[in-house]
């Protein structure tokens, strides 16, 4: 009987849950998200076969829970290793939907096929939850450009639509020079800069908590908590990140992640989502 | 008024567009073959509202007159009009342009043929498999796998019977595997690959347009009938009355999967039993048209006008 983590090693959440399985006696297949092509897989549609890495084994129906933490795919540069990339990519998703097993996050195309989908397509998504997006736009044309620009008094990032990494603050000198550079060659798309507290919410199954921008715990309000948990329920995924900024009594929505990051917090949070996502995958610590 | 996405060098976008025109309904092509160079889109959000415009050279559409869209991509948007870009710069640029579009057509509150979003589920057939499997339909017996022996013990269990196909979305053409090919399977070991029992039987394609149902019986004895006249083999082709229940199964996994239409692959057993295989979201249904004389371009411009009547009203 196995728990599979699938991620990076530098990853704190797939570091701890791991730590944690093993202080509990478990046994933990670690796959290390570098390395895929070097899986040995056999999987009998729907429901058995087995995975092997390295010098371990793990029977498809042995798994007793994942943690899927895969989020960078190196598809290289030469076509086969591409191919063979995305052959993966289509085997994983559904092998990882297929388990009967607690699976954090079970993953969903719309998801899994992030580098699909731009970022402002999930915050536009957002809402329809009720979670409410900064002003912005999307443009190919200067003259949009500087209108949406003036009428937030240059306040804006610059967000590129296939990036979560890169955000870029415009202020009012450099305004003018980066986005003649940039119009017509790309689409921009600027962001009203919400001027507010920035907080971080994590959904980790039943549980909602938030931290502020030092990393301490901090309150969402009753209301702002349902909101999360229904969505929770609609996007059916048990663990996942939203981006926010208090302003004016309003939360606006950067984005959401189904890859939490929260090694910056402090420990008390830490602890708390990892002993959650230990509790979800079956082990009372 | 509607919205075509997709290139006039496709037969199927210039199809519909031809349709519309017969049915005397006016629409804006955004001719992906010239987009980005000949188009200018911007848009906003702002509370929940998608407000912008769309400009080609020559005119001009606001997207809050948009009723109806239907997508029909044409591979990856060219940059190639753009100086003083070097190579990754374009790449770049051009996956800018085409997530800006995608994003759009996510989010306009028009109805659309279909959502970018809902189309992923294509990109894993096996994923496709297990969403199918829940809608009732039978499956055939399967094995994913990059270990020689398993493959060779599951072409024995099928009776040799075996055919392979990728995995992801890329296309590829489904093969059996005969006698020679047992030497090539140590292969496997490079990259992982699905096996599947063959299925005797004919293929049905089926096509759903929102609530119509168009069944296409394909008989050929090649493996691919997509690809029979290439290896010259026969092909017949005709329009088939499915089960209802058949027919209820094949606009319930649709509406599931997030589409308005689709085309999904099935097989009929000489027993009478159905398999279905895969949903394409963006189905190139001309080909069946043209061999069956079935409406479905018609219906798909009806549906297109029918919503972009019910948006405006």
């Amino acid at each position: 009987m196995t728990f599979l983590v699938i991620g990076s090693p530098d990853d704190y959440c797939c570091e701890q849950v791991s730590r944690i399985l093993k202080e509990e006696g478990q046994n933990v297949l670690f796959i290390h998200e570098n390395s895929l092509t070097n899986i040995v897989c056999s999987w009998k549609f729907p429901s058995s076969g087995y995975v092997r890495y390295g010098q371990q084994n793990a029977d498809i129906q042995d798994i007793l829970g994942v943690l899927n933490r895969l989020r960078k795919w190196r598809f290289g540069s030469d076509e086969d290793e591409q191919y063979a990339m995305y052959e993966w990519k289509g085997a994983m998703l559904a092998l990882l939907h297929s388990l009967q097993a607690p699976v954090i996050n079970k993953p969903r195309p719309e998801f899994w096929y992030r580098e699909s989908r731009s970022t402002f397509d999930h915050v536009l998504t957002l809402f329809e939850f009720g979670l409410k997006p900064p002003k912005s736009i999307v443009t190919d044309a200067l003259s949009d450009a500087h209108t949406f620009l003036s009428k937030h008094d240059g306040r804006v990032f610059l967000h590129p639509l296939s990036s979560f990494e890169y955000i870029y603050e415009i202020g009012d000198r450099m305004a003018d020079r980066a986005l003649d550079k940039l119009a017509g060659k790309l689409p921009l798309r600027l962001v009203e800069y919400a001027e507010g507290e920035r907080l971080e919410a994590y959904a980790i199954g039943g549980k909602i908590i938030a931290a502020d921008s030092h990393g301490k715990l901090a309150d969402l309000g009753s209301k702002f908590e349902r909101t999360l948990r229904s969505l929770q329920s609609i996007l059916d995924i048990i663990f996942f990140q939203v981006h926010l900024v208090e302003a004016q009594g309003e939360y606006y929505c950067l984005g959401l992640d189904d890859m939490p990051v929260y090694g910056w917090c402090e420990q008390e949070l830490r602890e708390i989502i990892d002993h959650q996502l230990v509790e979800i995958l079956g082990i009372k610590v | 008024m509607i919205l075509i996405c997709g290139g006039l060098s496709d037969i199927v976008t210039k199809i519909v567009c031809a349709r519309l025109e017969q049915l005397g309904h006016s629409y804006f092509l955004l001719d992906e073959d010239r987009y980005p160079a000949d188009f200018s889109i911007s848009w906003a959000h702002e509370s929940g509202q998608i407000t912008g415009r769309i400009r080609s050279l020559s005119s001009e559409i606001d997207l809050m007159h948009i009723g109806a869209i239907y997508v029909r991509h044409n591979g990856a948007v060219s940059v190639e009009h753009l100086r003083g870009l070097n190579a990754r710069l374009k790449e770049i640029s051009s996956f800018e342009f085409f997530l800006s579009l995608d994003a759009l057509l996510n989010a306009i509150p028009s109805f659309v043929i279909n959502r970018p979003r809902c189309c992923l589920s294509n990109s894993s057939k096996p994923y496709q498999q297990l969403v199918i499997r829940q809608h009732g339909f039978e499956v055939p017996r399967t094995i994913i796998t990059n270990v020689p022996d398993e493959a060779f013990d599951f072409y024995n269990m099928c009776n040799r019977n075996v055919i392979y196909k990728s995995v992801s979305g890329i296309r590829s053409i489904v093969k059996r595997i005969g006698q020679n090919d047992l030497g090539r399977l140590g292969l496997v070991r490079n990259c992982i690959t699905q096996f599947q029992e063959f299925i005797e039987g004919d293929n049905i394609r089926v096509h759903t347009v929102d609530d119509e149902i168009f069944a296409t019986r394909i008989a050929t004895d090649s493996v691919d009938y997509r690809y029979a006249k290439d290896e010259g083999k026969s092909l017949e082709m005709e329009p088939f009355e499915l089960p209802s229940d058949i027919q209820e199964k094949c606009l319930r996994l649709t509406r599931n999967l997030g589409l308005i239409m689709a085309g999904i692959d099935l097989k009929v057993s000489p027993t009478g039993v159905f398999y279905c295989f895969e949903v394409n979201p963006a189905p190139g249904f001309i080909f069946y048209e043209w061999h069956t004389g079935q409406p479905i371009s018609l219906a798909l411009a009806n549906v297109l006008i029918a919503h972009d009547h019910n948006q405006q009203s």
